[in-house]
């Protein structure tokens, strides 16, 4: 019991602080710990892969740099899948914060593959619309909405955009998730105008989009940074994905032999509760106070 | 290269700054979560103006006038205006206008959303659901053996440990779930029963677990009758449907959240501290 009540008094910094160091020590190793690929994520490798030599694939940043931990390693797998493949790429954002992360993995992944901005790949940049915008893409063309790049250059100066009029040209969508884009990319590009979509999603939200790949509404979904650490192993380029895996291992582990102590804490607490005042295994109170939240000293 | 040390620097004792939260809260977490805030407002109106508003409004309009489609320009003026009654909401007394722009967005929205959620929705996961029950491979899954320890667990909970437990549903449950666990690996993997491995693999048990969950999901949030008898159990499994959702969305989310810090400690080691540290320092030594 003087265990229990150690747990059940035990300060959330110090679990913090566990949490911390587990994290911090496998990813100094930066080992390649085995990763089992998911169906869906090879899934999402086999429809990218699909794509010919000089076809084009739409990315679409819809995220900022909150989920940037999870799905900028997404982003530069599958960029590095398309470059290495010779596949043509033209970016955009739904999300204006997205823009600018989209170019950086850009910028990293073409100096890999020696790729040159206007002949393989384009970044157009972000546009305000939401729906309207996936529906008028599909209706009225590329060049209602997109006259010009992110830097200002008509679009058209590309030779491969020159081809490109509406969702007929573009062979795949990937759509990287932290919102309800996606939904979007899916009911509107997806349903309406038959648009090919892989989608890659925050963790947060992966459970969700798993009806649009059962429905076959989708051709693949890498979720979290598992599905990016899942993709990396199958370009046969383990980058932090799968670095941070072992990471992700050890806190799982961890946070499972924190909830079961807590859970038994919790039920020794009531069973000495039950016992009354005069029983045995009194309990310490710790209990009635619910979970502990961060304690503020903001003043009001 | 200079840039790049300096940009790390304030990158890491920002994010530093962020995490000394959860130690206590203190001014220098204040100071960067308005920092924070403050830059991505000002990075949004930025690229807002810059990629949205000047080439589409202003670039358009001298485009079109100087390729002599005045149509094209002047019709500009539409959506300016709409854009500039917005504004009037800061107005209490004209702000009344401001309704005729969202009006606009608003039908515009409910046009799409309905033509959208019917199309690209209700229709294709309607189609999802109407899976065929019968297995024609004859092999059998991960979902095989969910279905028989549900049967088993539900049998075992409803004969024997409801009596057993006096009632406790939670023990009840616990131990007729381990009942069919056990049996399942008894039978399937231990003895190795064939004839029961057949007559199991003819049913799709991963379509019959879909079809089953939708139903009973869409039975709890019937609310036109009470949930009693049959319509009840319906209901309850329903329920358990829907918690199990809820455990795999928890779950997703907490390796989300530990992702989240995976990434900030990947940078801290890997572009802090190796980069602008150990290796500025191994240029001067």
């Amino acid at each position: 019991m003087k265990l229990l009540r150690w747990l059940a008094s035990l300060d959330r910094r110090v679990i913090y602080a566990l949490v911390l160091i587990v994290t911090i020590i496998p990813l100094i190793w930066k080992s390649n710990p085995p990763i089992e690929v998911s169906p869906e994520v090879q899934m999402a490798y086999s429809s990218l892969d699909k794509v010919p030599a000089g076809g084009i694939v739409m990315f679409s940043i819809d995220y900022d740099g909150a989920s940037e931990a999870e799905l900028q390693p997404m982003l530069m797998a599958m960029l590095r899948h398309c470059f290495s493949r010779n596949v043509r790429v033209i970016m955009t954002a739904q999300w204006p914060l997205g823009m600018p992360l989209g170019q950086m993995a850009l910028d990293s992944a073409a100096a890999e593959y020696h790729k040159v901005y206007g002949r393989d790949f384009i970044n157009v940049g972000y546009r305000p619309g939401g729906n309207a915008l996936m529906v008028g893409l599909g209706k009225s063309g590329f060049r209602q909405y997109f006259l010009r790049d992110f830097r200002g250059t008509p679009i058209d100066s590309a030779p491969f955009m020159r081809t490109v009029h509406n969702y007929g040209q573009i062979d795949r969508l990937v759509g990287l998730e932290a919102g309800a884009s996606g939904d979007a990319w899916v009911q509107y590009a997806g349903a309406q105008f038959g648009l090919r979509i892989v989608l890659g999603v925050a963790g947060v939200m992966a459970t969700s989009m798993y009806p649009y790949l059962d429905a076959k509404q989708i051709e693949g979904l890498v979720g979290g940074l598992r599905g990016a650490a899942e993709y990396e192993m199958l370009i046969n380029h383990p980058h932090r994905g799968v670095w941070g895996m072992n990471s992700q291992s050890y806190v799982h582990v961890l946070i499972v032999i924190l909830v079961i102590l807590g859970n038994l804490t919790f039920y020794f607490e009531q069973r000495a509760k039950k016992r009354g005042p005069g029983g045995r295994g009194q309990g310490t109170g710790a209990g009635e106070q619910g979970p502990s939240e961060p304690q503020t000293e903001r003043p009001a | 290269m200079l840039g790049t040390i300096i940009s790390t620097w304030i990158a890491a004792t920002l994010t530093i700054a962020i995490l000394s939260f959860l130690y206590k809260d203190n001014p220098l977490y204040r100071f960067a979560e308005h920092l924070y805030v403050g830059v991505s407002a000002a990075f949004t109106v930025v690229i807002f103006w810059y990629q949205d508003v000047w080439p589409l409004l202003v670039g358009n309009f001298g485009d079109f006038l100087r390729a002599g489609n005045k149509v094209e320009a002047w019709i500009l003026i539409i959506p300016a205006t709409l854009g500039i009654l917005m504004w009037t909401r800061f107005i209490p007394r004209v702000a009344w206008i401001s309704r005729i722009p969202l009006g606009l967005i608003i039908g515009i929205g409910a046009g799409l959303g309905i033509t959208g959620t019917i199309h690209g929705l209700v229709l294709p996961q309607l189609r999802g659901t109407m899976l065929p029950l019968v297995n024609p491979a004859g092999e059998l899954g991960f979902g095989h053996g969910v279905l028989f320890i549900i049967l088993v667990a539900a049998l075992a909970y409803g004969l024997l440990f409801r009596r057993l437990t006096r009632g406790v549903q939670s023990w009840a449950t616990f131990w007729s779930i381990l009942t069919g666990l056990a049996l399942y690996i008894l039978l399937f993997g231990v003895l190795k029963v064939g004839w029961l491995k057949t007559a199991l693999s003819v049913i799709a048990a991963d379509n019959l677990l879909i079809v089953v969950a939708v139903i009973t999901t869409i039975l709890y949030f019937y609310f036109s009758r009470e949930h009693k008898g049959l319509f009840g159990v319906g209901s309850r499994i329903g329920i358990a449907a829907i918690m199990i959702s809820f455990g795999a969305s928890f779950g997703y989310t907490v390796m989300a959240r530990v992702s989240l810090l995976i990434g900030r400690c990947y940078f801290l080691i890997n572009e802090w501290v190796l980069k602008g540290i150990v290796g500025p320092l191994r240029g001067i030594f």
